[in-house]
């Protein structure tokens, strides 16, 4: 059987950077699609970006675009095996994991505005919360003056760079709706452009089943679902640093703390991840 | 760098919400569900965009099949989908009602979510302001 794969591409990505903070897309940066796009397409991605997008995005993904290649939209490819009953399974298996994430992102959210600053940090119980209290109290205590060359310098501008990715990331979100293909065994079976008013343009290959249609559905459901689940951690990231500068009174901590925020939600994220999956182990 | 560099992302990131935001309340008033159909020898080739059908080569690849508009006010115009009889070609019009059903829920997320958002930025303005 066919493996089935779910690819986002166009959020023009290096390689490096191409992983789905929620753990369900294949983020590529290759253009390559079932569905040829056109020069129309082509002509609505340029409307939308802006000269120093297209920049950015040329930038990113000078590994995958080829010479005089143009920026396009993004596109949600779903493609399923030819077994049906397979098809749905994988999708349902990947709605809920898109549903299961919306609610830690809730637990995170709830566990930052818990977190008292003024309580030493040690008192925090968990790992995670440690870790977060002390970057605060370090960026109170302007801590954060490390050495060139220091490791703890390096890894926090890693970590700064890895935020403006991701806000750049999700910048594509909202310049784009969803266009998303699905194709089943091999064969294309839709495709749906949703844009921002929420008008639906739906394209279905002569002769598709009530099975496929199904199946095309699920794909937008997933899509829905998926955007709805990042542009939440943008959300509780945003916030919980605006919160947090504010608890801290860290000056200009919003955009301080966004990194270790970030990576605070992470780490909840990682830690239910793994409680879960232990519950689910056999025996 | 840095924290600069992030803060030029958030803020872009902030504008281009916004204006989003704008555009879809602008939008909002009606809602507008195409289907099409495709010979599975062009589904393949198929042009994304718009869809635009006075794109002579987009119209000989794709058949309009069924459409409709909903008004804010509810007022709703439908096109149906007749085969060679003139009969509704059940088919289709069954795929199309699920479209204009799964369109309508998106538009009710979508509603929530930008009245989410923008509680969420409220509620932030007052904390700082507080």
């Amino acid at each position: 059987m066919a493996a089935s794969r779910f690819i986002l591409t166009g959020l023009g990505l290096s390689p490096l950077e191409g992983e789905d903070p929620l753990g369900i897309w294949e983020l590529s940066a290759s253009r390559t699609t079932a569905f040829a796009a056109t020069a129309e397409d082509v002509a609505t991605a340029e409307d939308v970006a802006t000269a120093e997008d297209v920049a950015t995005v040329e930038d990113a993904a000078t590994t995958a675009l080829p010479p005089g290649a143009t920026e396009q939209g993004l596109i949600w490819r779903i493609e399923l095996p030819a077994s049906r009953r397979e098809a749905r399974s994988e999708l349902e298996t990947r709605l809920t994991a898109a549903k299961v994430r919306q609610a830690y992102l809730e637990t995170a959210e709830k566990r930052l505005s818990d977190l008292h600053v003024g309580s030493a940090y040690s008192a925090q119980t968990d790992s995670a919360e440690s870790a977060l209290l002390a970057e605060v109290m370090a960026l109170r205590g302007s801590a954060v003056a490390y050495d060139a060359g220091d490791t703890g310098a390096v890894s926090f501008l890693h970590l700064y760079e890895q935020c403006e990715a991701l806000v750049a990331r999700f910048r594509r979100l909202v310049q784009y709706y969803a266009r998303v293909e699905t194709s089943v065994g091999g064969q294309p079976v839709a495709l749906t452009i949703i844009d921002w008013s929420g008008d639906y343009e739906v394209t279905w290959q002569d002769g598709v089943g009530p099975a496929d249609m199904a199946l095309h559905l699920d794909a937008i459901r997933l899509v829905l679902a998926s955007r709805q689940a990042w542009l939440r951690l943008v959300s509780v990231v945003a916030s919980g640093a605006l919160s947090l500068s504010i608890k801290a009174s860290v000056p200009g901590g919003q955009f301080l703390l966004f990194p270790a925020v970030y990576r605070f939600v992470r780490d909840v994220l990682a830690g239910l991840e793994q409680v879960q999956a232990s519950q689910e182990a056999p025996g | 760098m840095g924290e600069s560099d992030l803060r030029l992302a958030i803020e872009k990131f902030a504008k281009d919400l916004a204006g989003k935001a704008e555009s879809f309340v602008e939008d909002i008033s009606t809602l507008e569900v195409r289907t099409f159909t495709t010979p599975s020898a062009e589904i393949t080739t198929l042009a994304g965009g718009e869809l635009d059908l006075s794109d002579p080569t987009l119209a000989r690849q794709l058949q309009l099949r069924a459409y409709t508009k909903i008004d804010f006010d509810c007022d709703t115009t439908i096109c149906l989908p007749v085969d060679a009889n003139d009969q509704v070609d059940r088919s289709v019009w069954d795929m199309h009602q699920t479209m204009v059903m799964q369109a309508l829920k998106t538009r009710e997320t979508m509603l929530k979510s930008m009245g989410s958002a923008l509680t969420s930025a409220l509620d932030a303005l007052q904390r700082v302001a507080g």
